[in-house]
């Protein structure tokens, strides 16, 4: 039988509802039209750059590039850089990860602030950090040289200072992840195998790592991609080591040969796209979770021979010095005035103010940092706020296949480098298109903001969709059976409970693309360079004090933008949005996200 | 005053709900009782207008609600989750509905201090936030949030069982309390037979999507109508066909059928009885006894027939394990249903 429905006709609900969804359909189209026109369309332009030439299919770009030596050899330097970082990161991130949270070393609190120092002392700023430190100019070249006269100044160059940056650069994520892996261990299973017999050793190798290799796994992926699409570092301290993402750079200035760029840019898309599938094949293997019921914290562990006790105590501490040498020296010197630089020598003597005086109250000097300040705020509000939307239509919307094809199109960025997409936008929007109503990219202000937005998009909605998998949707149930429509509820009971993730969102990143080289070097407006493409040409300006004054003082600021933004994100701040202290014991099942289906 | 008719709610091919029909009156508390997956939340949230029926009708007042929407359906609902706003105060969470309604300030403070008292929550608390409230408190102040409105129905959604048995139990009183002073009509949902046996006026036993009884509580227990109902409300015996056979031949008549299945309740089993023409004796083995304080429960044997036998506990007991002892059954007491 059939449901008796006997709806009368001008039952007022029925009214209300085609016009209460304008805004969504409106809001749709908007989708339509920015997946079209910076997910798909330009993209799709790179591979026609590539494979459609005169109106025909064409393999030239193959050609062009296969006898281009500089080109084939960049490619295979990026291959070189990713495996052998793979080995160097990992061994120096397992290590310091290990004598930060589970063996006992002494210090072990002041070694995790130098390890962790990669936080805020990071990308463009940590580049120029290693330089002026360990460069021409640099304070450990000068002290070599006195000690090793034939050693030449520019010593600290190619692909050995190239994976020695990296190296140092790319160890955040084990402080991250595998440190939180550590953390999580179940203690029981560690005092089993001891009970049963195993050394120190075995425990690790048996137990230990088995339970992190799903993290670690990830975490040489991760390496891998770094080394892979590597820019500032070989362009900092890379001289004739020549990698593909700056080779990318070089190809797209020059309009005859931005086939070769595009190209180039699709070997790293096609390299990140395996390195996505792996991973994710990685993640669903197996069940590496502890079954215990009930879980005990690690207690860290007595290297019991003193012999090696003594070697990783020796070795904690050197790594922590080199990791700390540059951001050290780098806030010392930044009060050093143009003599002091230049001797590189630090004293009191030569303490000033006027380094910062100079950057904060000229317009030209601290220009690029409110344009960086500016341009990566506005991208991670709007990436955000996008995001929320978008992730509640997916969400309302599981079962239907149109809310699963839109999800994958935001994950478009994540498949692709970066500079394949500022590449596809440049090719597409070079001239005035339709698709942006009659205007181009060209000399415009907002090209770049958008492009950092784009590329903040599939981690923000993955947070995101996280966040509200762990909303209790009893609540939305309960608000709308209270008589409140669904923009009130959405309004008043979701974006309360999704604010902390979304503050930490913004801030995140925030800083990931506040000191942003490599899409300003494609993108940016001459007029308003950003922060990273003043620390570039500062840097390559080699006898400019005043450019190296000017460097060093934006790396400190940037620091404590950096630092500032950690803290709102993991310290106190991450609290804002809860108008009460004790909502935090409620917002702890927010930030565990159920996972998905 | 709700009319459920013929519902049901599909998911691609399977079929939560299935032909549901039930009625609630005015004032009623109606209770819908089956195991875990049997559709009676998936039946509660389709009242509620979370769920669209892909079948049938819910009339409230005669008035079909199905293309309502949620928040004009004027229901109020308990979540087993309790689902209290946590960014709010508890007076916040109580005038959340009252406020989206634009009621004055005035009305909002007098009918929040009215449920307050009518749900044992004191001024201090009402300045509390949520998360400061023990569980039982919590629940109190989803009641009154629920109630905030004076909804034509609420819908309970294992309300109470997130709370510990002792909690459960005093909170069960408390709430047929308040529905008894508000008069209003409830549905309840539950898995637990014991809260829907003390506070139900009607209970309708979920199976497999589908209602295998609708009835009081004493008709559900007493009556059961399908083997089902029998074995999930309250305990029973099943009795082999040896014991039924030694009851037909005692009889003298062929009364029950060897073939189909019988169940007796372990109460109904005495180890007395002074009508003995009526009551049919038999030798059993005692096998195991189990002290509950008020009740002591035997475990016996006849042939090839376990039972379980519930005698209220008088401190004279003289059954031990071991013990061969005469049970009595009434015939009345069976209850036997078609093999299905």
């Amino acid at each position: 039988m059939k449901a008796t429905v006997s709806i009368p006709k001008k039952e007022w609900n029925k009214e209300t509802t085609f016009f209460s969804k304008i805004p969504f359909y409106l809001f749709c189209l908007f989708i339509l039209w920015f997946v079209v026109t910076f997910l798909l369309f330009p993209n799709i332009n790179v591979l026609r750059d590539i494979f459609w030439v005169d109106g025909q299919l064409s393999l030239s770009a193959f050609q062009r590039l296969s006898s281009s030596s500089r080109a084939i050899q960049s490619i295979i330097n990026s291959f070189l850089l990713a495996f052998v970082l793979v080995i160097t990161v990992n061994l120096v991130g397992t290590f310091i990860v290990l004598v930060t949270e589970y063996f006992e070393v002494k210090g072990s609190n002041f070694l995790r602030i130098g390890f962790m120092s990669t936080f805020v002392f990071s990308g463009m700023v940590l580049n120029n950090g290693y330089l002026y430190v360990y460069g021409q100019n640099g304070i450990i070249t000068k002290v070599l040289t006195s000690l090793f006269p034939n050693l030449t100044p520019g010593w600290f160059t190619g692909f050995p200072a190239v994976l020695f940056v990296m190296t140092f650069a790319c160890t955040t994520n084990h402080m991250l992840f595998l440190r939180n892996g550590v953390k999580g261990l179940d203690n029981n299973t560690i005092e089993a195998a001891k009970n049963l017999g195993s050394s120190q050793w075995q425990v690790l190798k048996d137990i230990v790592f088995p339970t992190l290799f799903p993290i670690m796994i990830t975490l040489v992926i991760m390496s891998f991609q770094m080394g892979l699409g590597a820019m500032a570092a070989p362009i900092m301290v890379g001289g004739k080591f020549e990698t593909i993402s700056p080779m990318i750079l070089n190809f797209t200035q020059r309009p005859q040969s931005r086939d070769i760029a595009a190209l180039l840019s699709l070997i790293l898309g096609a390299a990140q796209v395996v390195l996505l599938v792996v991973m994710t094949r990685n993640e669903k293997k197996g069940n590496y979770m502890s079954i215990s019921k009930t879980k005990t914290r690690v207690t860290k562990q007595k290297i019991g021979n003193p012999i090696a006790n003594t070697l990783v105590h020796a070795i904690a501490y050197l790594l922590c010095f080199i990791y700390l040498l540059p951001l050290v020296l780098v806030i010392l010197f930044s009060f050093m005035n143009l003599q002091g630089i230049s001797r590189s020598v630090l004293s009191l003597e030569y303490f000033t103010l006027e380094n910062y005086q100079q950057i904060l109250f000229n317009r030209n000097s601290y220009g690029p940092l409110m344009t960086s300040i500016g341009y990566a705020g506005l991208a991670a509000v709007f990436a955000v706020l996008f995001m929320i939307l978008i992730a509640r239509i997916v969400m309302k919307n599981k079962k239907k296949k149109i809310a699963e094809i839109t999800e994958y199109f935001f994950y478009i960025p994540w498949l692709l480098p970066s500079l394949m997409i500022a590449l596809g936008l440049i090719l597409s929007y070079g001239a005035p298109s339709p698709l942006l109503f009659g205007n181009s990219v060209i000399g415009s202000l907002w090209i770049l903001p958008l492009t950092y937005m784009i590329m903040m998009l599939p981690a923000t909605l993955r947070y995101i969709k996280g966040a509200y998998y762990s909303f209790d949707e009893n609540l939305e149930d309960a608000s709308r059976i209270l008589g409140s429509s669904s923009i009130r509820t959405f309004l008043k009971i979701i974006l309360p409970a999704l604010l902390p993730t979304a503050l930490a969102l913004v801030a995140l990143n925030f800083n990931n693309f506040l000191a942003d080289y490599d899409l300003s070097a494609f993108l940016y407006h001459p007029a308003y360079p950003t922060i990273g493409i003043a620390i570039r040409s500062n840097a390559d300006s080699a006898n400019n004090l005043n450019a190296a004054a000017i460097n060093l003082v934006y790396s400190v600021i940037l620091m404590i933008v950096g630092g500032v933004m950690f803290y709102l994100i993991y310290g106190r701040g991450s609290k804002v949005g809860e108008r009460r202290k004790k909502v935090v014991k409620e917002k702890g099942i927010l930030e565990k996200p159920k996972g998905e289906n | 005053m709700i009319e459920i008719s013929n519902l049901q709610v599909k998911y691609d091919n399977f079929i939560a709900v299935d032909d549901v029909h039930f009625k609630v009156e005015e004032g009623e508390f109606f209770t819908l009782l089956g195991p875990s997956g049997c559709g009676k939340t998936t039946t509660l949230r389709t009242i509620a207008g979370f769920i669209q029926p892909s079948e049938g009708s819910i009339a409230i007042r005669g008035k079909n609600i199905l293309k309502v929407p949620v928040e004009k359906r004027d229901l109020g609902m308990i979540f087993q989750s309790y689902a209290l706003f946590p960014t709010m105060s508890v007076y916040e969470n109580i005038a959340y509905g009252l406020k989206i309604d634009k009621q004055s300030k005035s009305q909002i403070d007098e009918r929040v201090q009215e449920l307050a008292t009518l749900v044992e929550l004191n001024t201090a608390q009402l300045q509390k936030n949520v998360s400061d409230l023990s569980g039982g408190q919590q629940q109190r102040v989803a009641i009154a949030r629920a109630l905030a409105k004076k909804p034509k129905v609420v819908l309970f959604d294992e309300p109470l069982s997130n709370l510990d048995a002792k909690l459960r139990k005093q909170l069960r009183a408390e709430l047929k309390r308040i529905q008894r002073e508000t008069g209003m009509t409830a549905i309840y949902v539950t898995h637990d037979q014991d809260e829907a046996l003390e506070i139900s006026d009607h209970i309708a036993i979920f199976n497999n999507g589908k209602i295998d009884q609708i009835g009081t509580p004493r008709e559900i227990y007493d009556q059961s109508s399908t083997e089902f109902v029998c074995k999930f409300i309250g305990d029973a015996n099943y009795l082999e066909a040896t014991l039924i056979d030694h009851i037909n031949r005692y009889l003298g008549t062929k009364r029950f059928t060897v073939g189909k299945r019988h169940y007796i309740r372990e109460e109904k089993i005495k180890l007395w009885s002074s009508n003995t023409e009526k009551m049919i004796p038999m030798e059993v083995q005692i096998i195991d006894e189990f002290f509950y304080g008020t009740f002591t429960t035997y475990v016996c044997k006849y042939q090839d027939t376990t039972m379980r036998i519930i005698v209220k506990e008088d401190g004279n007991m003289k059954v031990e394990p071991g013990m061969k002892r005469t049970v009595y059954i009434d015939p009345e007491d069976i209850l036997e249903y078609e093999v299905s």
